[in-house]
């Protein structure tokens, strides 16, 4: 439960950046996902 | 007239009590090779009497000479054998207080080391001692593990011998942590006994909801480490799915309804192929894991 917790947040993470208005860098949504424990 | 003094009667005879001299400090040629003996090892106790003390060894040849004059020439048997001796028969007294003094025997430490638990007070008791001194052969006796989560907690926490072989704890960690506050063993080898048969008891403390992939499925034990268990606890991490690389997989899929961006039949190749290599990786890795508690 906990690692399906941890991609359904992994993905719509992704979608809500992808739907503000002034994304911020990419860099910044890259760096997001490599904090997360285990994508990296 | 000339008096003749007199002579007396033991005059060039041999003096009764010979002063040994050194004559010359050389050794004779042809006197063999020179033989360096310690002097016998003898265990004293306070309260040992002087009469049931081991008696010196005596020489059998007188042929041979040592390099100094006050060991014996040779010695009969092992000066480890008549210790071990000695060991053996305070059994017969163990109210003789000089057995305390041997359990430090290369004998006694030999076989102390590679005994149970339950042998180590009864080797102590053939030493005539309370209990066996030495750290290292120190071992309490087999205690009764409360079942539970207490149990698997006291019986990692006293544990400075390692995990069983066969792994019978289910637990988090792959191998207990050695405690350095507990310098005596007291790892209990009943392994049919462990009290941590499910992954609910050993952890209470972890939510275990009713579709916990944390719960410990039946015919098989817990899983011993924390690979093991991560990798088989879920079927979607079985399968890899929840890997990192699926996460522009799920975002394609779901991209069309929730971003408005079509997916078109480019799209759809290169998702095809994005997850075929996802599959090839995740297989590859199901086979490095380890399926099986026993190591």
């Amino acid at each position: 439960m906990l690692a399906l917790a941890g991609v359904i947040a992994f993905v719509f993470s992704n979608i809500a950046y992808k739907r503000m208005s002034e994304r911020p860098h990419p860099l910044v949504l890259n760096a997001g996902s490599c904090s997360a424990p285990g994508s990296c | 007239m000339l008096r003749v003094p007199e002579i007396p009667a033991h005059a060039g005879a041999p003096s009764a009590t010979p002063i040994a001299t050194r004559i010359s400090s050389k050794r004779p040629l042809g006197a063999g090779p020179v033989r360096s003996i310690r002097p016998p090892f003898q265990i004293e106790s306070p309260g040992q009497d002087q009469r049931e003390r081991k008696p010196d060894p005596q020489p059998t040849t007188v042929a041979e000479s040592t390099q100094f004059g006050r060991s014996s020439p040779c010695i009969t048997g092992s000066m480890i054998w008549s210790t071990a001796k000695e060991t053996t028969r305070s059994d017969q007294r163990p109210e003789d207080p000089a057995a305390a003094s041997f359990p430090r025997t290369r004998r006694g430490l030999h076989r102390a080391d590679h005994t149970t638990n339950g042998q180590v007070p009864c080797l102590a008791r053939c030493y005539g001692c309370a209990r066996v001194s030495d750290a290292s052969v120190q071992r309490s006796p087999q205690r009764a593990i409360p079942r539970g989560a207490l149990g698997a907690a006291a019986a990692f926490s006293t544990s400075s011998s390692g995990p069983p072989r066969s792994c019978p704890a289910a637990c988090w960690h792959a191998a207990p942590r050695r405690s350095a506050s507990s310098p005596s063993a007291s790892f209990s080898p009943a392994a049919s006994s462990w009290p941590c048969r499910s992954t609910a008891d050993a952890h209470p403390a972890r939510p275990q909801g009713p579709g916990s992939a944390l719960r410990a499925w039946p015919g098989r034990k817990t899983p011993c480490t924390r690979h093991d268990l991560r990798s088989a606890a879920t079927p979607l991490r079985r399968n890899g799915v929840d890997h990192p690389s699926t996460n522009p997989l799920i975002l394609a899929l779901l991209a069309p309804s929730l971003l408005g961006e079509p997916l078109t039949r480019r799209k759809l190749i290169g998702l095809v192929l994005g997850f075929s290599g996802v599959v090839l990786a995740m297989h590859a890795r199901a086979g490095s894991r380890p399926r099986d508690c026993k190591t």
